[in-house]
């Protein structure tokens, strides 16, 4: 079951070929991902709305994570995307995107540390309230995001620094989309989860 | 027709490492790596997490890590991760490397690794497919024989609940994968004129994540099954025994497999079409398969997260589905059905448009109104997104959008009702050439006709409120699902086995065993309406004497359904051992699977062809000359092998009748 001629696999497209491919593909998966991310908005803002028995933050003690403290986890996320975005705008240049992408995964493990940080400290439990389960899942869903996106940033240096991009760099820039949409869901999360907290009046 | 050629590009330079972990590693190095991590981690969350106040979320959260244990470990062992990871070291896998995952003189042990040769994947998926029908249909004999006379106690109550959601899980999931699957893989690349899929690491995951799915779901037995049936409604579910872990646990990671095959089938259908091959002269089973996993694409992550928050749910005393804290059933069923309905599409679509490929075969007419045809299948997909909340109609949530939803399901019966029409329309004045394949068109237009009239009555409010969980749902779902569904995949098999196998299946036992089943479905559904409509509930283990005469018709039909589907099976059996070997096409078929050798090579095609016409002109006469098809496969004749051996000219192929 073998060909002759020697023909290509698919993994070895001419670059053109395979960056125009690898785009579809990752914005497909964004769009998938990009469902997920809704549901569990769909899920914090629905309970929200639905108020089952009147309990949402409305039990004794309960209180809202501070809006404050989750926007500053946006902050850095977006502040990782600028420092990546600089290192996609250099092209083939190996020293800038080790130093681009370097800074942009050290800002993500910043912010994995911020957001568990916030998670431990938020004085609550999924067990406490559908309030605290459906932000605990919002915020678990961001680190999951965040550690997809440390992945790609190490690679993206390694690979940099082993001159992997000397011809062509778009692998960088297919990590530039996740990154940008990492930055939309964060957006999205955190406008939910802190302008949407008390139950809206009937 | 007629295609010419590309020249294949010169391969890369690039280093060649022999050696390395992945020639390691196989379906044996994966079973011991999952049992070795789910037994680790079984030991460790054990030992350590502590036991809640309220409820027993202890058991379930060790439940639920060791199996997940289980599936990254076992996708571990098999070497699934390879990619990745030298991604990551910056050691890219060489021409060798991807000779070797494309399972390149692997014989058959090139079946049971991680290989990423797109006709390997497909073929991994049709045995899957096959097996999980078995499994699925096994169940559904113990069900029917438990209903056989009232009081039969075959199974108790507990146990037969258990049945009917083990059963319903695994036919959904086989159903969804049945087509788009084994022919999504394995034809669709070869039909668009390409050398594999877009991604085809991805596409070997896609499969090793439902085979790692497959004894999750089996260990639900074993774990006090799912006693809520399929649709796992909630809050039922966040109270179920440890069977609706591996239930969610399965969802969860079949929603993945979907997700990765969604996002690479789309991929292969947009960027990879021969040169030519525009839009228009795309044929009909890639859009509709292209709608089904696209479709799924949006679906399936919201059933996953609504699994998940049940796992939360379950494991951590979340309180999404719990009202006492806050949360809502109306929760899980929004989420379920958002998913659920699309479902149904997603099953459907690729039979459908199978069968739409099949039919110019054997009429050698054009497809009737291609127009229609993609009007149809996008507008299945765009409605089907907005019909959920009909089946929720007597759950009490917003009975003020009872009637939008009513509109809309009823809407699309417009769509589906185009693709009837092309299906009649291409059938029309045709001198049927009357082979295996061409019959489960007649059987799909007589059963989805049934499926699809019923599914209009129970889209309107009364009939559903006295209808609703009763047994008439259950036979207008399974007119659909299995009526239309499994009898277009099915047509499909027979269509495609000379390719996928290499030898042609034996017609008579196959068309045998095809109506006997049919028959047998007829029988059994029809019963199952009857006692619907007198009132008999579903998912009930012992309904009464009442309905005895409705439940043993039904029940003679299921034996019935048993029969013919092991005839069918037998006849695979038999044809893919010792059947009569097929030439490269023997149906005459236009498309470009067909103009490729049997067996496939590697890499598909000698040279890439460029389309110049569509692939369903037949012409306007054509069909006079389908009654009695000049022997296909022949040299020089319709069907014959494109040239082959580095010495051939360039290739010039006609295909079809002139």
């Amino acid at each position: 079951m073998t060909s002759p001629t020697p023909a290509l696999v698919a993994g070895h497209l001419d670059p053109e070929a395979a960056r125009r491919m690898n785009k579809l593909g990752v914005i497909l998966l964004i769009v998938g991902d990009a469902f997920f991310t809704f549901s569990l908005v769909f899920t914090y803002l629905y309970l929200r709305g639905l108020n089952t028995n009147g309990q949402w933050l409305t039990q004794k003690g309960a209180h809202p994570v501070s809006a404050t403290y989750t926007w500053l986890v946006v902050l850095v996320v977006a502040a990782s995307w600028l420092a990546y975005r600089w290192a996609e705008r250099g092209g083939t240049d190996k020293a800038r995107i080790v130093l681009g992408a370097g800074l942009a995964s050290a800002l993500v493990v910043l912010d994995l540390g911020l957001q568990v940080g916030q998670m431990v400290g938020a004085g609550f439990t999924p067990r406490d309230g559908a309030y605290q389960s459906a932000w605990m899942a919002l915020a678990g869903y961001h680190v999951v995001h965040l550690l997809l996106t440390l992945f790609l940033g190490v690679a993206i240096v390694n690979r940099a620094r082993l001159g992997r991009f000397a011809e062509t760099a778009w692998h960088v820039t297919m990590v530039g989309y996740w990154w940008t949409w990492l930055v939309l869901a964060t957006v999205i999360i955190a406008a939910a989860t802190s302008l949407a907290t008390t139950v809206p009046r009937a | 027709m007629t295609t010419s050629v590309t020249a294949a590009p010169s391969p890369p330079v690039a280093p060649v490492t022999a050696g390395g972990i992945m020639r390691h590693l196989n379906v044996v190095t994966g079973i011991v790596m999952g049992v070795l991590l789910a037994t680790a981690t079984w030991w460790v969350t054990s030992s350590t997490f502590p036991v809640l106040d309220e409820g027993d979320h202890k058991d379930d959260a060790v439940t639920i890590l060791t199996l997940v244990a289980w599936v990254i470990g076992f996708l571990i062992g098999v070497g699934a991760f390879v990619g990745p990871a030298r991604w990551l070291l910056g050691r890219d896998l060489t021409v060798e490397d991807e000779h070797y995952l494309a399972g390149k003189d692997a014989g058959v042990a090139r079946y049971f690794r991680f290989t990423t040769d797109h006709k390997v994947v497909g073929m991994q998926y049709l045995v899957t497919t096959m097996v999980l029908f078995g499994f699925g249909g096994t169940l559904a004999m113990l069900i029917r024989t438990n209903l056989i006379t009232p009081g039969s106690r075959f199974v108790d109550p507990a146990t037969y609940n258990s049945l009917v959601g083990i059963h319903g899980i695994t036919m959904i999931i086989a159903t969804i994968i049945m087509v788009s699957g084994p022919f999504g893989n394995f034809i669709l690349p070869i039909m668009i004129g390409a050398r594999d899929m877009a991604f085809p690491r991805l596409n070997a995951l896609s499969f090793w994540l439902l085979f790692a799915a497959v004894p999750v779901l089996i260990s639900s037995l074993f774990l006090g099954g799912i006693s809520t049936g399929w649709s796992a409604y909630a809050p039922l579910s966040d109270q179920a025994n440890r069977g609706m872990d591996a239930f969610l646990v399965t969802i969860v990671t079949f929603a993945i497999s979907t997700g990765v095959a969604g996002m690479n089938i789309t991929t292969t259908a947009v960027r990879m079409r021969a040169r030519g091959m525009t839009w228009s002269r795309t044929p009909i089973f890639v859009f509709g398969t292209v709608a089904s996993v696209a479709l799924g694409l949006v679906a399936f992550p919201m059933f996953e997260v609504a699994m998940i928050e049940l796992g939360m749910d379950r494991g951590m005393g979340a309180g999404f589905y719990d009202p006492s804290i806050g949360g809502s059933g109306w929760l899980y069923a929004n989420l379920f059905w958002l998913m659920g309905h699309p479902e149904v599409y997603v099953i459907l679509l690729p039979a459908i448009v199978a069968l739409m490929e099949i039919t110019p075969v054997f009429t050698r007419k054009p497809l009737f109104s291609f127009t229609s045809a993609i009007l149809g299948i996008m507008g299945i997909a765009g409605l089907s997104l907005f019909v959920w909340a009909h089946h929720m109609y007597v759950a009490g949530w917003a009975p003020v959008l009872g009637g939008p939803f009513m509109v809309t399901t009823e809407l699309i019966s417009i769509p589906t009702g185009l693709l009837f029409l092309v299906l009649l329309g291409t059938l029309w004045r045709g001198r049927v050439w009357m082979r295996l394949p061409v019959m489960a068109v007649y059987a799909l237009l007589w059963n989805f006709t049934i499926g699809g009239i019923t599914g209009i009555y129970l889209s309107d409010i009364p009939v559903d409120q006295a209808m609703h969980g009763s047994m008439f749902v259950t036979a207008h779902f399974h007119y659909t699902l299995m009526g239309a569904g499994l009898t277009g995949a099915m047509g499909a098999l027979a269509y495609w086995f000379p390719k996928m196998t290499g030898r042609m299946l034996h017609e008579k036992a196959g068309a045998i065993g095809f109506w006997v089943a049919q028959v047998g479905f007829n029988v059994t559904f029809m019963g199952m309406f009857a006692v619907g409509l007198a009132g008999q509930p579903r998912r009930v283990a012992d309904p009464g004497t009442y309905f005895r005469v409705g439940n043993l018709i039904s029940s003679i039909g299921a034996y019935t359904i048993m029969l013919g589907m092991l005839t069918f099976l037998g006849a695979i059996i038999y044809s893919w051992r010792a059947g009569s070997v097929a030439s490269a096409s023997p149906w005459g078929a236009r498309t470009l699977e067909w103009q490729t050798p049997t067996p496939v090579p590697l890499e598909n095609f000698e040279v890439l062809p460029v389309v110049t016409q569509d692939f369903y002109g037949y012409g306007e006469d054509g069909h006079r000359a389908a009654a009695g098809a000049p022997a296909p496969g022949t040299p020089g004749g319709p069907g014959a092998p494109p040239p082959q051996g580095p010495d051939a000219p360039p290739q010039r192929v006609e295909v079809g009748a002139p």
